[in-house]
C-alpha cells in the first residue's frame, strides 16, 4: 500500500516540478510573433510589387503562414515556390498565372527625364523609395534601389517611365553553361532540350 | 647557389606538353606603333577608372588619362603621345565579349614622354636614405601597376596588408602554363629590375625574406636572376628557388604551398599567413616606376601557336590591337580562326582579333586545329575519378560537376566550389572531355548572382520597412496634431462657456444694482436688451481687437520687410495688410460699440447723438487721416525713386484723400445734427423710442462696415489692375463704382436710422411714423451731400487720369476726356440737387406740419428740373471755356466745340422753359 502511495506522491511531485518548469520557460522564452513569417519573408524576392494581391512581401508572408497558396509570386518564380515548398513541407505548385507571369530578365524602371513633369506620383507609388525628385522637379530612378516592380509605371500621367532590362556588364556577366552535346546515348541526347542545358 | 629551403608539394597537378621552346629563343622585340590604341577603362580587378581626358585632347606618353575610382582601382596612362580620338564603347578582351568604355588614342608617332623622375629625387632623398613605404605604395598606385600575372589585381591594394605581419615575399616566376614564355624572357633580360623590385617590395612589406619561385624548365632565367641577386648589394634576403615543373605550380596558393608548406585557408588571403605574392613582371614594373617614374604602359606578351610563323615575345603598348601583333608575327588565318588570349589551359578564345592588348594579356595563342583540337564531343561522365586526382585544390570535381549540372547550387557551394582556381587540370585529364571548368564558372556566376539578388532583396526589404514605418509615423503625427487641435478648440469653447456663464451671473446681479439708483420703468427692459450682446461680447471683442491689432502690426512689419527686400509680393502683402487694417478697425468699432452702450443704456432716451457712431466716425476719420499720411509718404518716396508705380500710387493717394474727406464729412455731419435732434425732441417717451432700434441699427452698421471694407478692397484691386495694365480695369472700375454707390447708400441708411428726421419725431403719434422714416429718404440733404462729395472725388480722379493720359500721350485721351466731362456734369448735377434739397428742407422747418407733405409733392418735379438747369448751365460754362481754350491755342477742333456749345445752350434754354412752366403750374 505504502509503495503505491510513494509512487503516486513521487509522480505528483515530479509533475508539479516539471509543470512549473515548463510554465516558467514558456513565460521566460516567449517568442514574439510567428517565426515562420520571417522565414517565409526571407525567401520572397522583396520586390514589394503587390502582384500576389497583398500590399507587400511581408503581408504575403503572413498570409502564407496562415495557409495561403505559395504560388502567387511571379517575381520569385519557380525557384521561390520550390524554396517555400521545401520550407513549409508542402507540394510545390506551378505559378498561378492570374497573378502574372515570371519575367525572364530582371527589369529596372527608367524615367525619360525630359518628359517628366514632376508630379511626384511615381515617388508615392514606389514601395522602396527608389525614386528621387520633388514637386515640379525632374524625377529619377536610383537603378540600384529599383526592384523592377513596375508600380510606378501606371500612376505616371505622362507615361514617361519605361521598364528596361538590367544591362549586362562585366560585373554581372557570367559564363553560360556548356551547350555541347554531352550525352552519348540516344535517349539521353533527346533529353537535352528538355533539361534546358542546365 | 644551393637551395637552402625545404620544398613541399601540392596534391594533384598535371604535366601537359610545355610547348615553350617555340617562343623563348628570340629576344624580346619592341612592337612598332599601331594606327590607333584602344584603352579599356577596366583592365584591372575592381572599379573601372574614370577618364580625365576628352575627345580631341593631346596627350603625352605616360600622361594619366583615367583616374582610379575608389580604393580597389588603378589609373590608366597614355602609352604614347597623340590625340584622344574618341571615348566610346568598344568590345573588350573579355570572355563575355561585351563592350565597355574605351579611350581611343591616335599616336602622333613622336612618342614624346611627359616629365618623369625617380621617387628618390622627387622626395629629395639621397641614395643612402631608405624609401618611405607609403610613398612607394603611392607611387605604385599612381603608376597604374596591376598584377601582370593574369588577374590584374591592383598591386598597391595588395601591399596594404593591414594588421598582418608579413615575413615572406614571394615572387612568382613559375609560369607554369604551356606556351607562355613572357615571364621567362623578362627574367632573362630584365633580371636586375626584378631583383630591384623585390628589394623595394621587401622594404615596403618589411619582409625578412624574399623567395623567387621559378620552374626548373627555365634554367637561363634562374641563372640570370641569381646573377642579379649577387650583383645587387641590397638583395640580402632574396633567394631564387628552383621548383619542379608541374601545372599549376604558378597558382598563387600552389606556389605558396610549394615554397612554405602552408596552405592558404579557404576564403582567406596569403597575408593572413604572413605572405605576399607578386608576379616577377609586376616586380620589374615596380622597379621602373620607383626608380625611373615609368608608369605601366606596356608589357611583354608572347605570341605563339602554329598559326603564326614568327613566334616570340613582344614588348607591347597597351591598347595595341591583337591583329597588329599577329600581323607582325606572320599570322596565317586558319579555316576555323581561333586566337586565345592567355594560355591553353586558362585562356579564352577571342571573338575577334580587333581587340586591344591589356594589362593582363600575357600571351596570344593562335593554334592550328591539329595542334589544339576544339572540344565539342563531350561524353558522359564515367566516374573514373581522374579529375579528383588532378585537382590541385583537393576538391571533388566530379561532385561539383553533378551539382552544377543539376543546378544544385547550394550543394556545389557546400563542396567548396569557390575554392576552385579554374586551372583546367580536371578538364585536361577528363577522358570524356567534359568542359568541367565551364560548368564551374557558370555555377560560380549563378551563385554570385543569387547572392546579389538576396542582398538586394534584403536591402529592398529594409527600405520597404523603413518606408512603412515612416508612413505610419507621419500618420500618427498628423493624428496627434489633429487631436491636439481639437482639444484646444474644445478647451477654448469650454472656457468661453464658463465665461459666458459667469457673465450671465454678473448681469443678474447688475440690474439690481443699476435699478436702484434709476427708478425708471423702462430701465429693466432696456438693460436686458443691451445686456444681451454686452457681457459675453465685450470680453470677446476686446480679445478680438487685441489679436486683430497684433496681426495688423505683424502684417505691417512683413510689408516693410518685403518693401525693404524689394520682394515681388509687396502688392499682395499690402493688400493683406489693408484687409487686416479694415478688420482691425471693424473689431475696434465693434468693441467700442459694445462698450459704449453701457453708459448709454441707463438713459436710453438720451438725446445725445449716438456716441458710439460719433466715436467711431472720429476713429475712422483719424485712421483715414493716418492712412492718407502714409499714402502721401509712399507717394513722395515713389516719386523720389522715380518708380514706375508713381501713377498708381498717386491714384491710390487720391482715393485715400477723398475717403479721408468723406469720413471727415461724415463725422462732422454726425456731430452736427445732434443739437438739432436734441432741440426737436423735447418729449422723449421711453416706450415710443424704437427708432434707434439697437438690433436694426447694429445690422445696418455692420452692413455699412462690410460695404466699406468691400469698397476698400475693390479700390485696391482697381489700383493693382491699373498698375498691372490689366484689360479688366474697366470692369473693375465699374464694379468699384457700384460698390461705392452701395457703400454710400448703406451709410446713408445707417445714418438715417441713427438720426431720424426731426419732422416725424415731432408727430406725436410715433407708432407708424418711425417705420416710414427709417427708410432712407433718397432726397435727404445728407445723402445728397454724400453723393455730391463722391461725385466730386470721382471728378477729381477723372481729371487726374486725364492729365496723366495727356502726359503719356495715350490714345485713350479722348475717351477719358469724355468720361471726365460726364463726371463733371454729374458732379454739378449732384451739387445742384444738394443745394436744392438744402433750401427746401430748411424752409420745411419753418413751415407748418400740414403744409409739408404738399410741398413735398410739388417739390420733386420742380427740383429735378431746377437741378437739371443748373447742371446744364455748368455744362454750358464748361463748353464755353473749352472753346475759348481751343481758340487760344488755335486747335482744329474749334468748330466742333462751337457746335457743341450751341447745342448745350439750346438744351439749357429748353430746360429753363420747362422749369418756368413747371413753376407756374
Amino acid at each position: 500500500m505504502s509503495t503505491i502511495l510513494i509512487a503516486i506522491i513521487v509522480l505528483a511531485v515530479l509533475a508539479a516540478v516539471f509543470g512549473a518548469l515548463l510554465g516558467f520557460a514558456s513565460v521566460k522564452f516567449h517568442v514574439e510573433g510567428n517565426p515562420i513569417v520571417d522565414q517565409v519573408n526571407d525567401l520572397l524576392p522583396q520586390t514589394q510589387c503587390g502582384q500576389c494581391g497583398y500590399p507587400g512581401c511581408k503581408p504575403y508572408a503572413e498570409a502564407i503562414a496562415d495557409g495561403d497558396k505559395i504560388n502567387k509570386c511571379p517575381p520569385g518564380g519557380e525557384s521561390t515556390i520550390q524554396a517555400l515548398a521545401d520550407l513549409l513541407g508542402v507540394e510545390p505548385e506551378p505559378l498561378d498565372a492570374e497573378h502574372g507571369a515570371e519575367k525572364d530578365v530582371p527589369l529596372v524602371a527608367v524615367i525619360r527625364e525630359d518628359e517628366c513633369i514632376g508630379c511626384t506620383k511615381c515617388i508615392q507609388a514606389c514601395p522602396v523609395d527608389a525614386i528621387l525628385g520633388s514637386a515640379k522637379q525632374m524625377h529619377t530612378v536610383i537603378a540600384d534601389e529599383c526592384t523592377g516592380c513596375d508600380l510606378c509605371v501606371e500612376p505616371c500621367p505622362v507615361d514617361c517611365i519605361d521598364m528596361v532590362p538590367v544591362t549586362t556588364d562585366k560585373s554581372n556577366w557570367y559564363w553560360q553553361a556548356p551547350t555541347s552535346g554531352v550525352e552519348l546515348i540516344a535517349t539521353d541526347r533527346r533529353s537535352v532540350p528538355a533539361e534546358g542545358h542546365a | 647557389m644551393s637551395q637552402l629551403i625545404q620544398l613541399f608539394d601540392f596534391d594533384g597537378g598535371i604535366h601537359p606538353p610545355e610547348n615553350k621552346h617555340q617562343s623563348n629563343h628570340r629576344p624580346i622585340r619592341k612592337a612598332p606603333l599601331p594606327d590607333e590604341l584602344v584603352l579599356p577603362l577596366h583592365q584591372h580587378i575592381g572599379a573601372p577608372s574614370k577618364p580625365v581626358v576628352s575627345t580631341g585632347d593631346t596627350v603625352l606618353k605616360g600622361q594619366i588619362i583615367a583616374e582610379p575610382e575608389g580604393f580597389v582601382s588603378a589609373p590608366l596612362h597614355a602609352p604614347t603621345s597623340g590625340i584622344v580620338k574618341a571615348l566610346e564603347l568598344r568590345q573588350v578582351p573579355h570572355a563575355s565579349g561585351l563592350s565597355e568604355l574605351c579611350i581611343v588614342i591616335e599616336p602622333d608617332g613622336k612618342d614624346t614622354w611627359i616629365e618623369r623622375q625617380s621617387l628618390r629625387s622627387e622626395l629629395g632623398l639621397s641614395d643612402a636614405d631608405a624609401l618611405p613605404a607609403d610613398e612607394v605604395v603611392e607611387r605604385i598606385r599612381n603608376c597604374g601597376i596591376a598584377g601582370l600575372g593574369g588577374a590584374g589585381f591592383p598591386t598597391a591594394v595588395k601591399l596594404h596588408t593591414g594588421d598582418h605581419n608579413i615575413d615572406t615575399l614571394i615572387l612568382n616566376g613559375a609560369e607554369c602554363e604551356p606556351y607562355i614564355t613572357a615571364d621567362d624572357m623578362l627574367m632573362r633580360e630584365h633580371a636586375t629590375e626584378v631583383i630591384r623590385g623585390a628589394v623595394i617590395l621587401q622594404g615596403v612589406l618589411t619582409a625578412q625574406r624574399c623567395l623567387i619561385g621559378v620552374e626548373d624548365n627555365k634554367p637561363e632565367a634562374i641563372e640570370a636572376l641569381k646573377r642579379a641577386v649577387s650583383d645587387n648589394p641590397e638583395a640580402n634576403g632574396v633567394l631564387v628557388v628552383t621548383i619542379p615543373t608541374k601545372y599549376p605550380s604558378g597558382g598563387e596558393k600552389q606556389l605558396i604551398q610549394i615554397l612554405t608548406g602552408k596552405e592558404v585557408p579557404s576564403g582567406g588571403i596569403p597575408a593572413s599567413l604572413g605572405i605576399v605574392c607578386q608576379n616577377v613582371a609586376t616586380a620589374a614594373a615596380i622597379a621602373d616606376a620607383v626608380d625611373h617614374g615609368l608608369p605601366l604602359i606596356s608589357r611583354i606578351t608572347t605570341v605563339t601557336g602554329d598559326a603564326v610563323r614568327d613566334k616570340g615575345n613582344w614588348e607591347v603598348l597597351f591598347g595595341t590591337p591583337v591583329s597588329h601583333l599577329l600581323n607582325l608575327s606572320g599570322y596565317r588565318a586558319q579555316k576555323r580562326e581561333r586566337v586565345v588570349m592567355g594560355g591553353p589551359m586558362m585562356g579564352f578564345a577571342l571573338p575577334t582579333t580587333e581587340l586591344p592588348v591589356v594589362k593582363t594579356t600575357n600571351c596570344l595563342l593562335a593554334p592550328t586545329e591539329k595542334e589544339l583540337p576544339t572540344n565539342n564531343m563531350a561524353m558522359a561522365c564515367i566516374r573514373c575519378g581522374m579529375c579528383a586526382d588532378a585537382c590541385p585544390a583537393d576538391l571533388l570535381p566530379q561532385q561539383l560537376y553533378w551539382f552544377s549540372k543539376a543546378q544544385e547550387l547550394d550543394k556545389a557551394e557546400q563542396h567548396n566550389l569557390f575554392d576552385c582556381i579554374e586551372c583546367g587540370a580536371c578538364s585536361y585529364v577528363c577522358p570524356s572531355e567534359i568542359p568541367l571548368v565551364q560548368y564551374y564558372r557558370h555555377s560560380k556566376g549563378a551563385i554570385r548572382e543569387e547572392r546579389a539578388a538576396a542582398e538586394k532583396a534584403e536591402h529592398a526589404r529594409i527600405r520597404y520597412e523603413a518606408r512603412i514605418e515612416r508612413q505610419e509615423r507621419e500618420k500618427a503625427e498628423k493624428e496627434a496634431k489633429r487631436k491636439a487641435r481639437a482639444e484646444a478648440t474644445a478647451k477654448a469653447q469650454d472656457a468661453k462657456k464658463a465665461a459666458a456663464a459667469k457673465k450671465a451671473e454678473a448681469p443678474a446681479a447688475d440690474p439690481s444694482s443699476s435699478n436702484k439708483p434709476s427708478d425708471k420703468p423702462a430701465a429693466a427692459p432696456s438693460v436686458a436688451a443691451a445686456g444681451k450682446p454686452d457681457p459675453n461680447s465685450l470680453e470677446r471683442l476686446k480679445k478680438k481687437l487685441d489679436s486683430a491689432e497684433s496681426r495688423l502690426e505683424k502684417a505691417r512689419q512683413r510689408l516693410s520687410e518685403a518693401e525693404a527686400e524689394g520682394s515681388e509680393k509687396v502688392p499682395a502683402i499690402r493688400e493683406a495688410l489693408e484687409a487686416q487694417q479694415a478688420k482691425a478697425l471693424e473689431a475696434k468699432a465693434a468693441y467700442e460699440a459694445a462698450r459704449n452702450p453701457q453708459p448709454e443704456s441707463p438713459a436710453p432716451v438720451g438725446t445725445k447723438p449716438d456716441p458710439n457712431s460719433l466715436e467711431r466716425l472720429k476713429k475712422k476719420w483719424d485712421s483715414a487721416e493716418s492712412r492718407l499720411e502714409k499714402a502721401k509718404q509712399r507717394l513722395s518716396e515713389a516719386e523720389a525713386e522715380g518708380s514706375e508705380k508713381v501713377d498708381a500710387i498717386r491714384e491710390a493717394f487720391e482715393t485715400q484723400k477723398a475717403k479721408a474727406a468723406e469720413t471727415k464729412l461724415a463725422y462732422e455731419s454726425a456731430l452736427n445734427p445732434a443739437p438739432v435732434q436734441q432741440a426737436t425732441s423735447p418729449e422723449p417717451v421711453a416706450e415710443a423710442t424704437p427708432k434707434p432700434d439697437p438690433q436694426s441699427l447694429e445690422r445696418l452698421k455692420k452692413k455699412w462696415d462690410s460695404a466699406e471694407s468691400r469698397l476698400e478692397k475693390a479700390k485696391q484691386r482697381l489700383s493693382e489692375a491699373e498698375e498691372a495694365g490689366s484689360d479688366k480695369v474697366e470692369a473693375i472700375r465699374e464694379a468699384l463704382e457700384a460698390q461705392q454707390a452701395k457703400a454710400i447708400e448703406t451709410k446713408a441708411a445707417y445714418e438715417a436710422a441713427l438720426n431720424p428726421k426731426p419732422a416725424p419725431t415731432e408727430a406725436s403719434e410715433a407708432d407708424k411714423a418711425p417705420e416710414i422714416n427709417n427708410k432712407p429718404d433718397p432726397n435727404s440733404p445728407e445723402r445728397l451731400k454724400k453723393k455730391w462729395d463722391s461725385a466730386e472725388s470721382r471728378l477729381e480722379k477723372a481729371k487726374q487720369r486725364l492729365s496723366e493720359a495727356e502726359a503719356a500721350g495715350s490714345d485713350k485721351v479722348e475717351a477719358i476726356r469724355e468720361a471726365m466731362l460726364a463726371q463733371q456734369a454729374k458732379a454739378a448735377e449732384t451739387k445742384a440737387a444738394y443745394e436744392a434739397a438744402c433750401a427746401p428742407s430748411l424752409s420745411s422747418f419753418t413751415e407748418t406740419e400740414e403744409s409739408q407733405p404738399e410741398t413735398a409733392d410739388v417739390d420733386p418735379e420742380l427740383e429735378k428740373l431746377k437741378r437739371k438747369v443748373l447742371a446744364q448751365k455748368d455744362r454750358v460754362e464748361k463748353a464755353r471755356e473749352r472753346l475759348n481754350m481751343a481758340r487760344e491755342e488755335g486747335l482744329g477742333s474749334v468748330e466742333a466745340l462751337e457746335r457743341a456749345l450751341n447745342k448745350q445752350i439750346e438744351k439749357l434754354a429748353d430746360l429753363e422753359a420747362q422749369t418756368s412752366s413747371a413753376g407756374e403750374a
